[in-house]
């Protein structure tokens, strides 16, 4: 081994030959492969690999001409100035006499041959740029320049070094400008400060998003903001309420009193949410250096998670969300205050712990007529949990028991009266409201 | 900022800059500070390498036991008073081709300035971020997902579809996010993909300037590569203009420009190697020993660095054609810390060797043993070329005891 190698390290005839032969074959080779790249359908992948570049090749492989531009000796021309492999290649072949005179430019040659090969014979194509070609990077972009350099300090040609000053003007110049004029992936630290601002470090954080959203935000606010993230995966087919329910669900298996969330959609359920813009900007998968950027915009809501309530006080104006339907407005005099129902049933809608017994109680009395007691269905999700009577006009604690088995994340409580009276009718009052109950305050007490 | 850790590192620097390994032979004030600084990441990156197989990395310990290592150079160096002449302040100028370059340099600065904020592991760039992030809070290539360690069974199976990829619990294998990999035991529930050098180096660099800003070491690496490559050509004899319009080629590379920008491994890895081919342009042992340590810290941040080995097998033919046996210590440490680098990798990454390994020689060899007959083919160069370096570094010791 050392006798061959001696032979083509020494000898210069045998270097000159061996340098030809081993640069023919890398031209051979890669014609090879750009026939059966183009033209072939051998390299259209037959299963897509998730997250894997060479996926590409389904869109250039078999492609004709378009397809011999992802060939990794493109790419390295590309990234080394255009000029510097050309040159190399020309001189391998036909002036290796200007490489063989000096042994370590010898042993340069091979390595530049040896790396060009590892990328001709292990790997030929490149997927896209500048991803996909970085790997050219530690190793055979200093090897080529190199021996660039020293080709030009032998052949002391002004031609060359004008054209290659030529080429760093005007084709580096032009992608780097390219670059720093449109940076791509910006705004991702602006968007994790702005979180950050808003969540506490060490919170646990529910993530409603795409796949997208799930990598950009929970690795880095796991790592930088010491969070506890968990994803829900957003579909257009759930609804709010299902998301609210496997929120309060994990809160409570992990003991977690109040938890975050940031959702790609606006919340209802809850009063205050902040809202972010971010405009993901990427460059294109392209094979050509690229030239232009591609934007998609994001809009995130941040809010404090749907909490489970213990009780609806009225005079909490935050409270007024829950009656959603068949109230009045709230009103009060120096003592108290209420709300009375108007229409022949009144809905609440509460987020309480799912599948959680409660006891719920609330103070109330009757609009008060001579001829009947008011006799209250209450019905919670759909379901009739039984009638309560209202046997005096007094405001007075009712009670009823929520069954675990009906209780959700968001629940409905439908309160449905047995007669509703206008003031108007009554007294002749000039108000013209369905008037059955008059709420004072509603409490949801757990029952373990 | 921390600054603490600023004046820490800056007086390690200074340190170096005054010690002998540096002062030695260098022409310029600049060139030693290049260098210096290249030392300083070669000492951060085997300290945190060491610390990292023992789980036990922290940043502020790695910088100032790099502080301490250099203080004690530096006194080693002063007590035994071997300061070389080349020290003195008339070697301190800078020619033409260094301002000139030190220009185009500045130019560059607002170009490679702008970070790519790679911050989501949608690619390689983001798990190395991440992974850098993990390490200064975590000290360990490893993580627990303490949310579900802690979910009852129905909740575990909601979190494994929604969060996890490809879970397979009787393998005990699947994917939490791109880069990482599930292997659940008593102490950690997935490891990431990658040798961890490079996340090393984003780390302490955040542990500075601030985790966000961990990425704009490779605005230091870039200058410091640039100008690595300069001193390399002059010294080898490709002096002037060459030299000057070889180094803007290189430095104005789209491509390298992207990755100056871009947080994955390869500006490092050019780094290395630059500095790799710069120590082996000077005469001296320590030169050449710490070229040895440079290429093995190349194995230790580049899973694939095999792909370059016959490039060192030639190398060391070369030098025995050409008896320069002096580069034997450069050819033994390397080979020896190629070999070392596969069981590293191995307890380090497992299953991203294997993938690694298992694609590359899949192109040549078709067997389910692939993993394992590749490992064994590289293991076998390595230990061949540790072999035929061993035999080089005798013969020189033989030809300088002859000689002597």
């Amino acid at each position: 081994m050392i006798r061959i190698g001696s032979l083509f390290l020494t000898q210069h005839k045998y270097s000159s030959i061996l340098i030809r032969i081993w640069t023919i074959a890398i031209i051979l080779f890669t014609g090879y492969r750009g026939y059966q790249l183009g033209w072939t359908t051998k390299y259209i992948p037959e299963e897509i690999i998730e997250f894997s570049a060479w996926t590409d090749r389904l869109w250039y492989a078999n492609q004709g001409f378009q397809s011999l531009l992802h060939l990794n000796i493109f790419s390295i021309i590309l990234a080394s100035a255009i000029i510097v492999v050309p040159v190399i290649f020309y001189v391998f072949l036909f002036r290796p006499q200007l490489i063989t005179d000096n042994p370590i430019i010898i042993l340069i040659s091979y390595c530049v041959l040896l790396v060009i090969s590892i990328y001709t014979f292990v790997r030929f194509d490149t997927p896209n740029n500048y991803y996909a070609s970085r790997y050219f990077i530690p190793v055979l972009l200093p090897m080529v320049i190199l021996l660039f350099s020293y080709l030009l300090k032998k052949l002391r040609s002004r031609v060359l070094t004008i054209i290659a000053i030529l080429s760093v003007i005007s084709f580096n110049f032009y992608y780097i400008f390219f670059m720093f004029q449109n940076p791509e992936r910006t705004g991702r630290v602006e968007l994790v400060e702005e979180i950050a601002d808003f969540v506490p470090r060490g919170s646990l954080i529910f993530l409603i998003s795409d796949t997208f959203s799930h990598y950009l935000l929970t690795p880095v606010l796991t790592e930088y903001h010491a969070a506890k993230v968990i994803h829900l995966d957003y579909d257009n087919n759930m609804e709010e309420k299902d998301y609210v329910e496997s929120i309060i669900r994990y809160s409570d298996e992990l003991g977690f009193d109040s938890a975050y969330v940031i959702s790609e959609y606006s919340p209802s359920y809850v009063l205050e949410y902040k809202s972010i813009d971010f405009v993901n900007r990427l460059y294109p998968n392209t094979i050509l250096y690229p030239d232009e950027v591609i934007e998609t915009s994001y809009q995130y809501y941040l809010f404090k998670s749907y909490q489970p309530i213990s009780k609806i006080e009225i005079d909490n104006p935050d409270n007024y969300r829950f009656f959603i339907e068949g109230f009045s407005q709230v009103e009060k005099n120096q003592v108290e205050t209420w709300i009375w129902s108007n229409g022949a049933s009144s809905k609440l809608e509460v987020p309480l712990k799912p599948k959680m017994e409660y006891l719920l109680t609330f103070q109330a009395s009757p609009f008060a007529v001579t001829e009947e007691f008011q006799n209250v269905e209450v019905i919670l999700n759909g379901k009739s949990l039984g009638r309560i009577e209202m046997s005096t006009n007094e405001a007075q604690e009712y009670s009823i028991v929520l069954p675990s088995e009906f209780t959700k994340a968001i629940n409905q409580i439908e309160f449905k009266y047995s007669y509703v009276k206008t003031p108007k009718e009554v007294y002749g009052a000039n108000d013209e409201r369905l008037l059955a109950v008059r709420f004072l305050n509603f409490e949801f007490e757990e029952i373990q | 900022m921390n600054y603490f850790l600023f004046l820490t590192a800056v007086f390690s620097v200074l340190l170096l800059i005054n010690s002998i390994f540096v002062t030695r032979s260098c022409i310029s004030l600049l060139e030693r500070v290049v260098r210096s600084i290249s030392f300083l990441f070669l000492v951060w990156s085997f300290l945190s390498l060491l610390l990292v197989l023992f789980e036990r990395f922290n940043p502020s310990l790695v910088i100032y036991l790099t502080f301490f290592l250099a203080a004690l150079v530096y006194y080693w160096d002063k007590k035994l008073a071997r300061k070389s002449s080349a020290s003195s302040t008339k070697n301190l100028r800078m020619d033409k081709g260094i301002l000139a370059l030190l220009f185009f340099t500045v130019l560059m600065l607002p170009l490679i300035f702008e970070r790519i904020e790679y911050i989501d592991m949608t690619g390689d760039a983001g798990v190395y971020s991440i992974a850098a992030m993990h390490l200064s809070t975590e000290g360990k290539f490893t993580g627990k997902l303490e949310v579900w360690r802690n979910l009852n069974n129905e909740l575990k199976e909601e979190y494994e579809k929604s969060n996890l990829h490809q879970y397979d619990p009787d393998q005990n294998k699947g994917i939490y996010m791109p880069g990482t990999y599930i292997e659940r035991s008593e102490y950690k529930d997935y490891y990431f993909q990658f040798y961890p050098s490079w996340p090393i180096v984003l780390s302490l660099w955040g542990s500075i300037f601030g985790t966000m800003n961990q990425s704009y070491v490779m605005v230091l690496l870039y200058i410091i590569t640039i100008f690595l490559f300069y001193f390399t050509l002059i010294r080898w004899r490709i002096r002037g203009n060459y030299a000057l319009l070889a180094s803007i080629l290189l430095g104005s590379s789209p491509l390298l420009v992207y990755f100056t920008k871009y947080p994955t491994s390869e500006l490092f890895l050019l780094s290395l190697f630059c500095f790799i081919l710069y120590l082996l342009s000077f005469e001296g042992f320590f030169e050449r020993l710490t070229a040895g340590l440079v290429c093995t810290l190349f194995c230790f941040s580049h899973v694939s660095s095999f792909l370059y080995l016959p490039m060192l097998i030639l190398f060391a033919i070369y030098s025995h054609i050409y008896s320069k046996y002096k580069f034997s210590i450069f050819l033994f440490v390397s080979f020896l810390g190629g070999l070392v680098s596969l069981p590293y990798g191995y307890k380090i990454s497992k299953q991203y060797l294997i993938d690694i390994y298992s694609s590359n020689f899949a192109i040549f060899i078709d067997s389910n043993n692939v993993f394992y007959i590749g490992i064994w083919i590289v293991a076998s160069c390595w230990s061949s070329g540790l072999v035929y370096s061993l035999f080089l570094l005798r013969r020189h010791r033989l030809l300088r005891g002859a000689s002597e």
